[in-house]
Order: structure tokens, then sequence, then C-alpha cells
């Protein structure tokens, strides 16, 4: 379609025509998009709600040793990793004469085993501490001893006033 | 799985989806009641799946032209002929020519074949691209630009026979 020194271009025509859609319509339709986004804050109130049940879980978890379980696995594995990395045993210096491996961390006697290196032997240990067991003599009656299981941590008050190491015979 | 609140929100920025809805939605059915009708009901069933939105299968625009093309599909069997606003009765000047003009075009737009119109509707009116509406309409990107090539030229021509109907129409008045 020609108009003389107006051609009708279709295609700019076609985009500067573009039907556009009354403002009343365009409030309406934002207002009830706006009114429908409460069912993200009812999305985001159970993810916190997922969240807060699986933190509940891992409490009572922890309460019954669980992660205690968990941690003793963890060790018992890397004890495991290097053993199979670092064997125990006599190895050779550059002279050719045995040497002795030296005292380990934690080692009261210097010892080579799991327990000197201060690895716990169970999961109730890496939960709560090592016990021990002693024999307490009361002090008007040291002939009526009875055996105890305490926390390593009150062993030495024990000893002090008169119990004594290992189960009372 | 990815909750639903922390996924992308397709109707995040929803001015711009609008207006390119109603556009697609008028140059289909004419501009009117009936486009903000249908404009509004896309809006509302978006709204209602927003949830199965999935970006990686197109941008929002997409999604939503996808709903409004299953609407004006609806709306065209219980049709009635193409409607369009009325003109402006106080237009004067180059108003006027502007008004004249839009009728022109979407009366001759209401002579195309559907897929001619659904083609142009998609280009010029939801102002996508020939590769997004090779997407929407299933067919290759170009035998999209070769069927908008065509649409065009029919609507050209259907333009010209508009224009001399318009000046016999002058010359009778005269």
């Amino acid at each position: 379609m020609q108009r003389g020194s107006d051609p009708f271009d279709v295609e700019r025509e076609l985009r500067s025509s573009r039907p556009t859609a009354r403002p009343e319509l365009t409030r309406a339709i934002v207002a009830r998009i706006q009114k429908d986004s409460r069912p993200s804050r009812v999305g985001m109130l159970r993810f916190a709600f997922a969240c807060g049940l699986t933190a509940a879980m891992l409490l009572a978890l922890a309460g019954f040793g669980g992660l205690g379980d968990i941690a003793s696995a963890a060790k018992v594995t890397a004890s495991t990793i290097e053993k199979a990395v670092n064997p125990p045993g006599p190895s050779k210096g550059k002279s050719g004469a045995s040497v002795e491996p030296g005292p380990r961390l934690n080692a009261p006697g210097g010892g080579g085993s799991n327990s000197d290196v201060g690895l716990s032997s169970s999961a109730s240990a890496d939960q709560y501490g090592e016990q021990v067991i002693i024999c307490h003599r009361p002090p008007g009656n040291p002939d009526n001893g009875h055996t105890l299981i305490i926390d390593e941590a009150a062993v030495a008050t024990r000893l002090a006033h008169g119990d004594t190491l290992g189960a009372c015979e | 799985m990815t909750p639903s609140f922390l996924r992308r929100d397709p109707l995040a920025n929803p001015e711009v989806l609008i207006q390119r809805v109603y556009a697609y939605v008028a140059y289909r059915i004419g501009a009117g009641p009936d486009a903000e009708d249908v404009t509004s009901d896309v809006f509302e069933r978006a709204l209602r799946y927003r949830d199965r939105y999935d970006p990686s299968r197109g941008e929002p625009l997409a999604w939503l032209i996808g709903i409004a093309r299953r609407r004006v599909g609806g709306a065209l069997v219980a049709s009635r002929p193409l409607s369009s606003e009325p003109p402006d009765a106080t237009a004067s000047g180059s108003l006027e020519e502007a008004t004249v003009r839009r009728l022109t075009l979407a009366q001759a737009l209401a002579t195309l074949a559907q897929r001619d119109r659904e083609l142009i509707a998609l280009r010029y009116g939801a102002d996508l691209t020939a590769a997004q509406i090779a997407c929407i309409v299933g067919a290759r990107t170009n035998a999209v630009e070769v069927g908008l090539h065509r649409a065009l030229g029919r609507l050209r021509a259907e333009l010209g026979d508009e224009e001399d109907a318009m000046v016999t129409r002058k010359a009778v008045r005269s």
C-alpha cells in the first residue's frame, strides 16, 4: 500500500500500532499476582519447618550417643588408614640398623596401640569421656569397699581419699 | 529437589509480560474486551500453574504465550468476527490518520488465514524472535521466517486493496 510520499510500511505499522493493555487491566492483573504471592511464604515456612525438624532429630540423636557413634567410626577409619599408610614396627635407618618407633602423641608409656594415641575404644567413651573402675573404701569402714565406675576426671580426688584403682576384691 | 519458592518466578516482572500477551491476543482476535478477558485468563492460569514453569524450556514470555495460544484457540472456536475498538469520534489530524491506519491494519489482519495471523501476532505482538516462534509452533526457524515473509506479503496485498477501496469511497463522497 503506497501513499505517494508516505509509504505504508507494514512492519513499522505493525510495531507502532501494537495494541496496548489498558492501565486498569494491567493494575488488576498485577494486584492479582501480588495477592497470590502468599503460597511462596507458605513454601518458605514449610522449608523452615523441615530444617527445624532435622535439627531437632539431630539433637535427639546426639542425646542417645548417635553422634558419638559417628565420631567414633570416623576416628577408627582414620586410625585404619594411618595404620595402612604407616604400619607400626621396626624400620631400617640409613645405616641399615633397626630403629624403634618413637613415642606417639598422648602416649603415656610411649607404646603404639590405639589407646596410646588417645583413640577411644567405644562410642560411649567418645560421647561421655573415659570411665574408670575404682574400689571405694569408706573412711570409717575401709574394709567395706565397693566397686564404682567413675569418670576419669574424678579419679585423682577419689585416690586422695583412700580409694584404689580396680575393682574391690 | 529445589523448593518452589527458590525457583525462578516466571511472573516476577508482570507489567511487560501483560503488555506482550495482550498485544499477541489482540492481534489474534482483535483489541477490546475479548482480548482483555483472554489476557486475564492467561495470567489466572499462569498463577495456578506457576510452580510447573521450567526455565530450561524457555523464557517466561514464551511460556505465557503457549498458554495464550490455547486460550485464543478456544476463543476463536466460540468466536464472533474479529472485533476492534471503535475509532475515537473526537480524533483529528494526525491522530485521526493514525486511528484510520490502525483500523485499516486490523481489518486487513482479519482477512488473513489463522496461520498467517498467528505468525504476525507472535512476531509483532509478542515481539518474539523467529527462533522463539519456531520453538513455540514446533517448526524450523527458517520455515518461520519464510512463513512470516509470506504472511507480510499477503497483508501488504490486503492493505493495498483496502487503500484502493478507501480512495474509491473518498472519491464517491466528494
